[in-house]
């Protein structure tokens, strides 16, 4: 069970009023459909790329669950026809696995992608996990505190400290923390760190990236040797996961 | 060079043989010297001279000649016993002797040599021919091995694919029906998993074996990799424990020139072998830097591996003396290795001193030239 699965179960999020759920396949729409339902007031149902956008626009969901096979279009075609209109988080069910696929996702605008095979609870978990993210990032950024074992990070104070210790951070660090807090539960492609965290172009991301998170790990994280906090995703990039 | 000494006994041979018959013909005839002509003894003579130039080659036949030549006027040409001529004609017997015998001996070896390169020449075109019909079925049989291989590939590629969607299915209506209440349905949904898995490793291997890797070789820690790995293994580490060290100074920062995703799926592999024939006691993942190489190596006390079982742990498919007990495709490591030469590293095993088994993955060493420091940063606000 990982941490935001956890972290969303013990403050559960408010219910969901629709959930959009799009799917060619009727057999599987059922299953996932079985999942969502219990997280929302009310499930819609799309099979192609242009019920998905047409549904998207008229009945605004709170989240979509897209899966990528679509009978007339490619998934990622109808997740960037949503994107030009609507900020609904969007969870990607996808059978594609390689890093370029996911990284394509996400720069697309995904929020977030569940891997086949998934287990429902692990697509609960992240429609959870998504709608309480949506509905934090309602509140002000700086009531963030977050408290995991020896560290307590306050975004609002902009302090860190390990065991009641004051932790010095850099402001390239600082920076880093919190937009990865920011984005909790939400996984940040290497170039989506580079623009936000660095807003340029040039320069090595993957050397000024992978540094930096090692530096804030080793400052930031209970036990650094094995992150919890900042947890790396395989070739895709970065997510932070709050803590129980 | 068993041919040459071959031939070299075959001359002795005739010179023994040629060197005999002269004495013995020499012997016969003596006695009879009154009672012949010449032109006898001479065709006598003659006979043996082609015999000896057949086998022994222009030295014995040359030889042969000078000495009938002598033997003739010495003893068979009055005045006996002398070098000298009674009659004014012998000499043309002694002349047409000679004459006769060079020139045959000299032919004979002419054609004997014709002959033999002749022989030789249909020897060589026998045997390119042999090895052009050689070559030629290897090169069909490589190529209809290698037809069959990528034909292999691409049916593991599409079935793996297609496999998993309809196992998604499976998998969520399974979990559904156990949610229900039904008992059986929750291993439906465990072997689905399994199966999805197993699929997912075929179609990393067909990948490995076809050259479609997608490697990324990009600047990497080590650091990252390990607590990635601990984090995958977190699930199975529970009983046993995994420690976790990054050797070294910890403000150098050991980097790497590997593709993360792949190098992961290879460490996390060797780290989940190790945690089940551990056996409870703790597994070592370490990294370190050798030479040029960013080293990762996973440390067991498990059982060790036999010869038998080190020689060939890491072909495809192959399960071990002792594999019996431990489910699994047998194709983790042959994949992990195949992923690791791919980005110029190696994975090798060791046995550990003091029991146990070291899997050492390596990888190219990135070194950091210029450490980036906070004054890198944005405009902070």
């Amino acid at each position: 069970m990982s941490a935001s699965e956890t972290a969303a179960m013990t403050e559960a999020p408010k219910r969901a009023r629709l959930v959009l759920l799009v799917d060619d396949d009727p057999t599987m729409r059922a299953a996932v459909r079985q999942t969502v339902s219990p997280l929302c007031d009310a499930v819609v149902e799309a099979g192609t790329v242009a019920d998905c956008v047409k549904a998207a626009r008229e009945a605004s969901p709170d989240l979509i669950v897209l899966d990528l096979g679509l009978p007339d279009g490619d998934g990622l075609d109808a997740l960037r026809s949503v994107r030009t209109f609507s900020t609904v988080p969007i969870i990607v069910l996808s059978g594609r696995e390689s890093e370029e696929d996911k990284v394509a996702l996400l720069d697309a605008g995904a929020d977030d992608f569940v891997t086949k095979p998934f287990s429902s609870a692990e697509l609960a978990a992240r429609i959870r996990s998504n709608l309480r993210r949506a509905q934090l990032e309602e509140r002000s950024e700086d009531e963030r505190r977050i408290e995991t074992g020896p560290i307590v990070i306050d975004l609002m104070r902009r302090s860190v400290t390990r065991n009641g210790k004051d932790v010095r951070l850099t402001p390239t660090e600082w920076t880093l923390l919190r937009t990865l807090v920011q984005h909790a539960g939400r996984t940040l492609s290497h170039k989506q760190l580079w623009e936000l965290v660095w807003g340029r172009e040039f320069g090595d991301p993957q050397l000024h990236l992978r540094v930096h998170v090692t530096h804030l790990r080793r400052k930031v994280e209970p036990e650094p040797g094995v992150p919890t906090l900042i947890v790396t995703e395989p070739g895709v990039g970065y997510r932070f996961e709050l803590p129980r | 060079m068993p041919a040459a000494l071959e031939r070299r006994r075959s001359v002795l041979w005739s010179w023994l043989l040629w060197a005999t018959l002269y004495a013995v013909s020499t012997v016969v005839l003596l006695p009879e010297r009154l009672a012949l002509r010449v032109a006898h003894i001479v065709v006598v003579y003659l006979l043996i001279i082609i015999g000896g130039s057949l086998g022994g080659g222009r030295p014995l036949g040359f030889t042969l000649v000078g000495a009938a030549y002598f033997i003739i006027a010495y003893d068979f040409i009055p005045p006996y016993h002398d070098i000298g001529l009674e009659k004014d004609n012998d000499w043309l017997i002694l002349l047409g002797l000679a004459a006769v015998g060079l020139t045959t001996t000299e032919l004979f070896v002419r054609f004997r040599q014709q002959a033999r390169l002749a022989e030789a020449r249909a020897d060589e075109i026998e045997s390119l021919s042999a090895e052009r019909e050689r070559l030629r079925q290897e090169a069909a049989r490589a190529e209809t091995l290698q037809e069959a291989e990528r034909l292999k590939n691409a049916l593991l590629a599409s079935a793996s694919h297609d496999l998993r969607t309809p196992l998604q299915t499976i998998l969520t209506l399974a979990e559904q029906a156990a949610a229900a209440g039904d008992a059986a349905a929750g291993q439906i949904g465990k072997e689905a998993r399994r199966l999805q898995e197993y699929v997912g490793t075929l179609l990393d291997w067909s990948r490995t074996r076809d050259g479609t890797v997608a490697l990324r070789p990009e600047f990497n820690l080590a650091e990252d990799l390990l607590g990635a790995a601990a984090r995958a293994c977190r699930g199975l580490a529970d009983g046993t424990q995994l420690r976790v060290r990054v050797e070294g100074d910890a403000s150098e920062l050991l980097a790497g020139e590997f593709d993360f995703a792949l190098t992961l799926r290879a460490v996390v592999n060797l780290v989940e072998n190790a945690l089940k024939y551990a056996g409870g006691t703790p597994v070592e993942l370490v990294a370190l830097r050798e030479g040029d190489q960013m080293v990762v190596e996973v440390r067991d006390r498990g059982p060790g591996l036999t010869p038998e079982d080190a020689a060939h742990v890491f072909d495809p498919f192959y399960r071990g003396t002792t594999a019996g007990r431990q489910a699994g495709s047998g194709l983790g490591l042959a994949i992990a290795r195949e992923f690791a030469r791919a980005q110029r590293g190696d994975l090798t095993w060791w046995p550990r001193p003091g029991g146990g088994s070291i899997f050492r993955l390596t990888v190219p060493l990135a070194v950091l030239a210029s450490p980036p420091d906070a004054g890198t940063m944005p405009g902070y606000t």
